[in-house]
């Protein structure tokens, strides 16, 4: 459904993606490995619209959004968790899940209070402030006010960082879950190699700002494969 | 040339380079000999946007350095030139007014900067306040009509303001005072050493620190800065640099009014700054002199509105040049060159980018 | 290896923090000795960053006390502290996104110092964290782990006696993480060290002490295998994740 091809972008004249290619299917949650600064953090700030392109198209099923601003893929319902979380510091938890959700007639449909069903640990947050929560909180908080947008694609910037183990095995369940019951696709940028592992059906190594290699689900399981790919220089 | 550019864009420690010296020395030069082409009305209208400028540079210091937006410098400049002429009328001598006109504003810039700063107010508030100390000074200003207000032998003439300030003096020589051409010798020569010690200031540790609060005030307390000193010391030097000019101007003009303290000028000041580039010094400097000339030309058209001319002009560049036109020519000029423009930095920090040109 | 006196370099006393009606630190009682690596962990929301911006006179605590090396330190601005000898990497980046990552470096090692040593003390870090690739950009146009690992560096830069970590390894990929757990052990033979994690295998990796803290007290203080196996701790932290 959503799929970019020979992408080059960067900030100002320089690329940091150099023809990226990806494919992402219906219900298909694509994992994404890479080094520090190779530019995965720059693919999604591209995928969004944050960034355009210098070249590269992007299209999701089949119709080009390449030019289309940030905010127009939010109204097709790809849904973004940056890294750095970006939650509202003086809106309360409360109204950060509010402004997740798309239209006024999911506010009112209870959205909300779903995706809350999802995230007991937020409900005795809702009236805090955003910028009073603690960092794993706010971490909580910019995936469930994602989810309040029913995304279609979520595309998911390091989601687990600064959240404790045995939130992120919850997480991890959830999205599971999520793509049992709806069709739902993840692009996950993570260096949590269990999480990713848990989710991705297929993983990609980005190196210098292209795809260097494909992992499939077993390929994870092997320690060596792993080692190999986590240990490249 | 692109590295000189690309200063046009952020701020940098690195002392200045051969480029910059040589473009002083130009700019230098160029100053000294328009005297020979121009009439004196002329010289008369540039030496003010040099003095002007000063003002200028004073805020522009204090808001793109250190991130400080004041709209207190109208107070300084007033006080300068009020001080300048009231001591100036007083006195055998015109040195000591001279040096009174930067000391005054510059102290009174300490007690206010004290009470403002260890006070702990919000940036907001105390550019809010420093709006109220200017408003408080022109209404005290404006007051003083009645003959009872006297300082010394000079009464202070409420709206009417203060006539006939003497000019400035040869401190070796007070037989000989400064015509209209040795002013704007003066007006040069004080706007271009300003000019260099602020570029200077940058490259020393509490330059470097200046631009530290800027971006990142609580990570400058977290490595031991006592913030507040620094920021005291800097709204000292902006009060200071203001009282100069204020000083100039009563002494290019010979005549003070309360209008030196006026909500207009307060604006124009932070006109000027907006328009040439607060993140520069060479912007300010700039924005002053596009300002007054148009302002003069527009009344020479006999456009009645120019207030309402010039607002439509910060709007438009506030939209079209939102680092204002300095930043924006040198980026513009990087592209064309073909380097890549500096500035692609994230959310937030936008706001914050300066330079020290 | 460490050879320091064993005395207190950090001790709290009933240490309290509450915002309105949440106790983000309940009467806390830590004591930290001369050169230990200690780990802290727990819940989101536990209050290890709320105690440490306690330490870094960050915000000011409802009640109790603070000593650093003896002296009471209670109310101190953060500047004072951080004179003293404490330095932090707070958990949200925390760098001047305007300067160059080597202006960045430079702002924390000069402070007390002249330039000559500031430019070394810059170039060694440098070295050190090998962050020669980018030194010379803008920290604000850097990669997340670029930046964590410029915040690292600023804190070595200043040399202090005690360093205060809010998750290192946050934005770091695995490779890094390892080379984060060895610097840290590296610097501990002169510096004592508290490390705020959700990493198990870094924590592992590093760590002696772990100081668990649950609803803004300590809930457990114990060796790390100790600590890991600890039921209580398994079931408001650690969930089924394998780690021992
Ligand atoms: N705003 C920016 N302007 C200029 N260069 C940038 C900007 N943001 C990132 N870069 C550069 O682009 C490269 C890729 O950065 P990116 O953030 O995509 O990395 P990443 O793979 O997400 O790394 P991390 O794992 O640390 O998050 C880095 O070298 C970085 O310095
Ligand atoms: N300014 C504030 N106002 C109200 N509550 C606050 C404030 N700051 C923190 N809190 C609350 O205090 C608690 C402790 O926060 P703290 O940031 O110390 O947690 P933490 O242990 O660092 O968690 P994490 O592992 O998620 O970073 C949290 O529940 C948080 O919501
Ligand atoms: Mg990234
Ligand atoms: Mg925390």
């Amino acid at each position: 459904m959503l799929e970019a091809k020979n992408l080059v972008s960067g900030y100002g004249a320089l690329p940091i993606l150099h023809g990226l290619s990806l494919r992402v299917d219906d219900n298909e949650y694509v994992g994404i490995l890479g080094h520090n600064g190779m530019g995965k953090t720059t693919l999604m700030r591209t995928l969004i619209g944050h960034i355009t392109p210098m070249s590269g198209s992007i299209s999701l099923d089949g119709a080009p959004i390449t030019g289309a601003g940030a905010h127009k893929r939010a109204r097709m319902r790809i849904g973004y968790v940056p890294q750095g979380r970006e939650i509202f510091p003086s809106l309360t938890v409360r109204e950060n899940l509010m402004m997740g959700a798309l239209s006024g007639a999911e506010k009112r449909g209870g959205i909300v209070e779903e995706v809350l069903a999802d995230f007991p640990r937020l409900e005795r947050l809702l009236e805090r402030n955003g910028g009073a929560l603690s960092g794993g909180e706010q971490q909580l908080l910019a995936i469930a006010r994602c989810l309040c947008g029913r995304p279609r694609v979520m595309l998911l910037d390091e989601p687990t960082e600064g959240i404790q183990p045995s939130i992120i095995d919850e997480i991890a369940d959830l999205l599971l879950a999520i793509r049992k019951r709806s069709s739902m696709s993840i692009v996950l940028v993570e260096q949590n190699l269990d999480f990713i592992q848990a989710l991705s059906d297929r993983v990609l190594i980005i190196h210098r700002g292209n795809v260097s290699r494909t992992l499939t689900a077993n390929d994870l399981s092997d320690p060596e494969v792993v080692n190999e790919f986590v240990g490249m220089g | 040339m692109v590295k000189f550019l690309q200063r046009l864009q952020r701020p940098s420690g690195e002392r200045p380079g051969a480029a910059w010296w040589a473009f002083i020395v130009i700019a230098a030069v160029i100053l000294a000999l328009l005297p020979q082409t121009l009439g004196l009305a002329q010289l008369l209208d540039l030496s003010v946007v040099l003095v002007l400028a000063l003002l200028a540079l004073s805020m522009s210091f204090l808001w793109g350095y250190i991130g400080i937006l004041s709209f207190g410098q109208t107070a300084f400049f007033g006080t300068g030139g009020y001080v300048y002429a009231v001591a100036a009328m007083n006195f055998d001598s015109t040195t000591l007014p001279f040096l009174l006109g930067i000391v005054l504003p510059m102290l009174l810039a300490a007690v206010l900067g004290y009470f403002m700063v260890y006070g702990k107010l919000s940036d907001i508030y105390f550019s809010v306040m420093t709006l109220v100390i200017t408003l408080i000074m022109n209404k005290a200003m404006r007051a003083t009509s009645g003959s009872q207000y006297v300082v010394g032998d000079v009464r202070l003439n409420g709206q009417n303001g203060i006539p006939g300030v003497p000019p400035l003096q040869v401190p070796w020589n007070p037989e000989v005072t400064l015509f209209i051409d040795h002013v704007y010798y003066l007006a040069a020569a004080l706007l271009i050493l300003v000019y260099i010690g602020l570029r200077l200031l940058l490259t020393t540790p509490f330059g470097r620190v200046m631009i530290g609060i800027r971006e990142n005030e609580q990570r400058i307390e977290l490595l031991g800065y006592d913030a507040r000193r620094y920021k005291l010391l800097a709204f000292i030097l902006s009060g200071a640099l203001a009282g100069l000019s204020g000083t100039m101007f009563a002494i290019w003009g010979n005549f003070v009014a309360p209008e030196m303290f006026g909500l207009d000028r307060a604006a124009e000041v932070i006109i000027w700054v907006i328009v040439g580039g607060k993140a520069t010094l060479i912007g300010p400097i700039v924005g002053v002199g596009i300002i007054q000339y148009l302002t003069s030309w527009l009344g020479m058209q006999g456009v009645g509105q120019v207030t309402l001319v010039l607002g439509v002009i910060l709007i438009v560049f506030v939209l079209a040049f939102k680092d204002g036109l300095v930043p924006t020519l040198g980026n513009l000029l990087l592209r064309l060159v073909g380097a890549r423009p500096e500035g692609h930095i994230k959310k937030g920090s936008d706001l914050k980018k300066g330079s020290d040109v | 290896m460490k050879d320091f006196a064993a005395k207190p370099l950090i001790e709290t006393r009933q240490l309290v923090k509450s915002f309105g009606g949440v106790q983000a630190t309940d009467t806390v009682d830590f004591i930290l000795k001369e050169g230990e690596l200690r780990c802290l962990i727990g819940p989101n929301g536990a209050g290890k960053s709320t105690f440490f911006k306690l330490l870094t006179g960050q915000i000011a605590p409802t009640s109790g006390k603070i000593l650093f090396d003896g002296d009471d330190v209670t109310g101190l601005s953060s500047f004072e502290i951080a004179r003293r000898g404490i330095g932090i990497k707070n958990q949200k980046p925390d760098v001047f996104d305007g300067l160059s990552a080597r202006e960045n470096l430079w702002l924390a090692a000069q402070f007390d110092t002249d330039k000559k040593t500031a430019d070394r003390r810059v170039e060694k870090v440098v070295d050190e964290l090998k962050l020669g690739a980018f030194v010379h950009k803008l920290v604000g146009e850097l990669a997340h782990g670029q930046r964590q690992w410029v915040e690292i560096g600023m804190v070595m830069a200043r040399s202090p006696r005690l360093i205060l970590l809010d998750e290192p390894s946050a934005g770091m990929d695995q490779e890094e993480r390892v080379r984060t757990a060895e610097l840290l052990k590296a610097l501990n033979t002169t510096t004592t060290i508290v490390v705020v994690e959700h990493d198990m295998q870094f924590i592992k990796r590093i760590a002696d002490i772990v100081t668990v803290f649950h609803r803004g007290k300590i809930l457990r203080e114990a060796h790390v295998d100790i600590v890991l196996r600890d039921p209580e701790v398994r079931n408001v932290y650690l969930g089924r994740t394998e780690v021992a």
